[in-house]
C-alpha cells in the first residue's frame, strides 16, 4: 500500500468507525481483522500484526 | 491579541514609529499611479519590492503607522527566502532568525516520531527559519523605504474604493487630511479582515475547523535547539495538543487546544493562561523562570476567495485566503502569491505583457491555495480530529507510531514546499520530452543545486527570465545571440546560462546533454526541452507572457 493509499484507509476507517454506534466499535474492529486475516499469506504475519497491535508493547525507549 | 495586566509593550521588541508622510495629491497633484498597493503587511511589502525589481513604481496604504502587533506567523520555509534571494533581502533574515531542520512528536510522554526535513548541500537555504513576525516586517519596510520606486505613506486608510472606467480611484484618509488615489491597479493584500475585500462585496468562502487553540508567546531562556516539538494527549494537556517552536531573544511559541467544555473567556483570563503555561514549561523540563509576553485565541479555517482577481484589483496573502497553520503555510503562501503576482503585474504595468497575463493569477495560486486546503485540512483534522471515528483513528495511529513505520508517516506535518503551477496556461509541454520523464517538472520551482563552495545554482537566475542549457553544444553562440535578441525585441532581459552535463545542477534537474529549461522570474519552470531552438524559446517566452504567438 502507498503512503496515499495508507492515508485514505485512514479516512475510510475513520468513516467506517463513525457509521456504526459506539458499542458496535469493537465488533466492527475485529470483523475487519478477521478479513484481513483471511487475506493474509500465512499465520506468523497474523501473529507479527497482532504483536504490533498489542496495547502493551515493550517499552523501546 | 492580549498582553499580561499593567504591561502595554513588548518584553524584548521596541516596536518602530514610521512617520505619516503628506500625499502629493492634498496638494493638487494629479498622479495616476501604476499600481497602489494597499496594506503594508508583509505580503503587501513584498509585492511592492516585486515590482521595483522589475521598474515598477508602486505607492503603499497603510493605516497603521508601525509594523503588526505580536509575533504572529514565525516559521519561514526555504522557498520564501529563495523569494528574498531574488528580492537582494536576504542578509537582515539571516543574521536574526533561528534555522531548523528536525521535529519531535509525542504522545503521552512518549517520543513516537522524528520529523526530519528535507535538507542537502545542494540547499543554500535550510528547510525552515524561526523569526518573530515583526521582524520579518521590519526588515521588509527596511528595504522597501530604500528603494525609490516605492513610496510607503504609513498613516493612510482606504476608506473606499470605486472603479474609474479603466481605472480605480481610492478614498483615502490620512492625518494631513483626506483625498483620492486614482491607479490603473491595485494590489489587496490588507489582511483577513480586507477592506478592498469588503468594498467589492467579496466574501471568502470554504470551512471552519472545529478546535480552539491558545497562541501564547514567553520569554525563558533555553538552550533546548530550535526544532518543532509537537505533544498529543500530553500530561501538560490532557486529550489536547501542545505545540512549542523557540524564537530569537529567548521568546517561546507555545500552541495548546482547548478541551470542547472549556469556556473560553475563563481560559483566555491571565491567570488562566499562567498556570496552563507554568504546566507546560513543567512538563518540558524547563525550571527557569519565564515572562508572560502576548496570548491570543487561534481557530483554523480554510477559506479563499474564488477569484483573487477582479478586474484591475488582485488580492494576495489574507485578503485572498485563509489557511490553516498546522504546516506554516499562511505567511510562506502570501510570500509566494507576492512572488507570482509581482512580476505579471511588472509586466503587464510596464507594457511588455498583455493585461491577460494577469488571468493566470488565480488558476496558479489559487491552485495553490487549494492544495493547501487539502494538505493542512488533514493536518488540522489531526490536530483536531472531527468526528469519534477519526479521534479513534488518531489513537490508534498515535499509539503504534512508535513501533510502526507506516503509522509514523501519518504524523508528518506536511511542512510548506513551493507548489507545481502544472496546469498552468503560461507553461509549454515539450512533447519530445513527456511530462512522465525523470527531471524537474513543468510548473515546478527550480530546484536549487551546489555549483560550488559557496555557489548554487539560484545565485545565478536572471532578474527576468533564465535560459538553462546544458552541455556547451546545446545552443550555437548565434542561436544564443537569436534567443536573446529576440527576448529583447519584446523588451524581456532573458539570461542564458549554460551548465554542464555532468554536473549538479543537471543531475537536479534531471537533464541530459542538449536539454534546456526556461525559467520564469519567479523561478518556476516554463518550457523544458530535450533540444531547444531559438523559435521554441521565442514561442514559449511568448506564451509565458500570454502573448499571441505563443505555442
Amino acid at each position: 500500500m502507498t503512503p496515499q493509499e495508507f492515508e485514505r484507509a485512514y479516512d475510510l476507517l475513520a468513516a467506517a468507525l463513525d457509521a456504526v454506534d459506539e458499542q458496535n466499535e469493537s465488533l466492527l474492529l475485529t470483523r475487519l481483522a478477521l478479513v484481513l486475516a483471511a487475506d493474509l499469506p500465512n499465520l506468523a504475519t497474523f501473529e507479527a500484526a497482532l504483536a504490533a497491535a498489542r496495547l502493551d508493547p515493550p517499552d523501546d525507549g | 491579541m492580549a498582553w499580561p495586566a499593567g504591561r502595554t509593550a513588548s518584553l524584548y521588541y521596541r516596536y518602530p514609529h514610521y512617520a505619516s508622510p503628506r500625499a502629493a495629491e492634498l496638494d493638487g497633484a494629479r498622479l495616476r499611479h501604476k499600481v497602489a498597493v494597499v496594506g503594508a503587511g508583509p505580503v503587501g511589502l513584498a509585492c511592492a519590492l516585486g515590482l521595483a525589481r522589475h521598474g515598477v513604481a508602486s505607492v503603499v496604504l497603510e493605516a497603521r503607522t508601525t509594523v503588526g502587533e505580536g509575533s504572529r506567523a514565525i516559521c519561514l520555509a526555504r522557498h520564501s527566502f529563495e523569494t528574498f534571494q531574488q528580492l537582494g533581502i536576504c542578509a537582515p533574515f539571516l543574521a536574526k532568525a533561528l534555522p531548523w531542520t528536525h521535529g519531535t512528536s509525542y504522545y503521552r510522554e512518549r517520543p513516537v516520531y522524528r520529523l526530519e526535513m528535507s535538507h542537502s548541500e545542494d540547499e543554500r537555504f535550510y528547510p525552515m527559519y524561526n523569526l518573530q513576525q515583526q521582524y520579518i516586517e521590519e526588515y521588509l519596510v527596511a528595504a522597501a523605504a530604500a528603494s525609490p520606486l516605492i513610496e510607503l505613506r504609513w498613516g493612510h486608510a482606504l476608506d473606499a474604493l470605486q472603479m474609474a472606467g479603466d481605472d480605480v480611484r481610492l478614498a483615502v484618509s490620512s492625518p494631513a487630511g483626506s483625498y483620492a488615489v486614482q491607479t490603473q491597479y491595485v494590489v489587496a493584500a490588507d489582511g483577513a479582515r480586507s477592506r478592498v475585500r469588503q468594498q467589492l462585496g467579496l466574501r471568502l468562502a470554504g470551512d471552519a475547523h472545529p478546535g480552539r487553540y491558545v497562541i501564547v508567546d514567553i520569554r525563558l531562556r533555553s538552550t533546548y535547539p530550535t526544532e518543532r516539538r509537537a505533544f498529543f494527549d500530553p500530561p501538560a494537556n490532557p486529550g489536547g495538543t501542545v505545540l512549542v517552536h523557540k524564537q530569537p531573544d529567548d521568546i517561546w511559541r507555545i500552541d495548546y487546544q482547548l478541551r470542547d467544555d472549556e469556556d473560553e473567556t475563563a481560559a483566555l483570563a491571565e491567570e488562566a493562561i499562567r498556570a496552563r503555561v507554568g504546566t507546560i514549561v513543567a512538563m518540558l523540563g524547563e525550571h527557569a523562570p519565564w515572562e508572560l509576553e502576548w496570548w491570543s485565541l487561534y481557530k483554523a479555517y480554510t477559506l479563499c476567495l474564488d477569484d483573487y482577481r477582479h478586474g484591475p484589483v488582485l488580492f494576495a496573502g489574507d485578503a485572498a485566503h485563509l489557511v490553516p497553520i498546522f504546516g506554516v503555510r499562511g505567511l510562506n503562501s502570501g510570500f509566494a502569491d507576492a512572488a507570482d503576482l509581482g512580476w505579471k503585474l511588472a509586466f503587464v504595468a510596464s507594457g511588455r505583457a498583455d493585461d491577460a497575463l494577469l488571468d493566470s493569477y488565480t488558476p496558479e495560486r489559487r491552485g495553490a491555495t487549494l492544495d493547501i486546503f487539502a494538505q493542512a485540512g488533514r493536518s488540522t483534522r489531526f490536530m483536531t480530529p472531527p468526528t469519534r471515528g477519526e479521534r479513534r483513528v488518531r489513537e490508534a495511529v498515535l499509539s503504534l507510531a512508535a513501533q510502526h513505520p507506516a503509522a509514523r508517516r501519518l504524523l508528518d506535518p506536511r511542512q510548506s514546499l513551493p507548489y507545481t503551477y502544472a496546469a498552468s496556461p503560461l507553461s509549454t509541454r515539450d512533447e519530445s520530452a513527456p511530462e512522465s520523464a525523470a527531471g524537474v517538472r513543468v510548473g515546478a520551482a527550480l530546484p536549487n543545486a551546489r555549483l560550488g563552495d559557496d555557489e548554487f545554482l539560484l545565485d545565478h537566475l536572471g532578474r527576468e527570465f533564465t535560459l538553462l542549457v546544458f552541455g556547451d553544444r546545446a545552443l550555437s553562440a548565434g542561436s544564443t545571440h537569436d534567443c536573446v535578441a529576440a527576448a529583447a525585441a519584446r523588451g524581456v532581459a532573458l539570461h542564458v546560462l549554460t551548465l554542464p552535463t555532468a554536473g549538479r545542477a543537471a543531475q537536479r534537474c534531471g537533464t541530459t546533454a542538449g536539454g534546456a529549461l526556461l525559467v520564469r522570474p519567479d523561478r518556476h519552470l516554463c518550457a523544458r526541452w530535450t533540444t531547444v531552438t531559438p523559435a521554441a524559446c521565442e514561442r514559449a517566452l511568448a506564451r509565458a507572457l500570454a502573448l499571441k504567438g505563443g505555442t
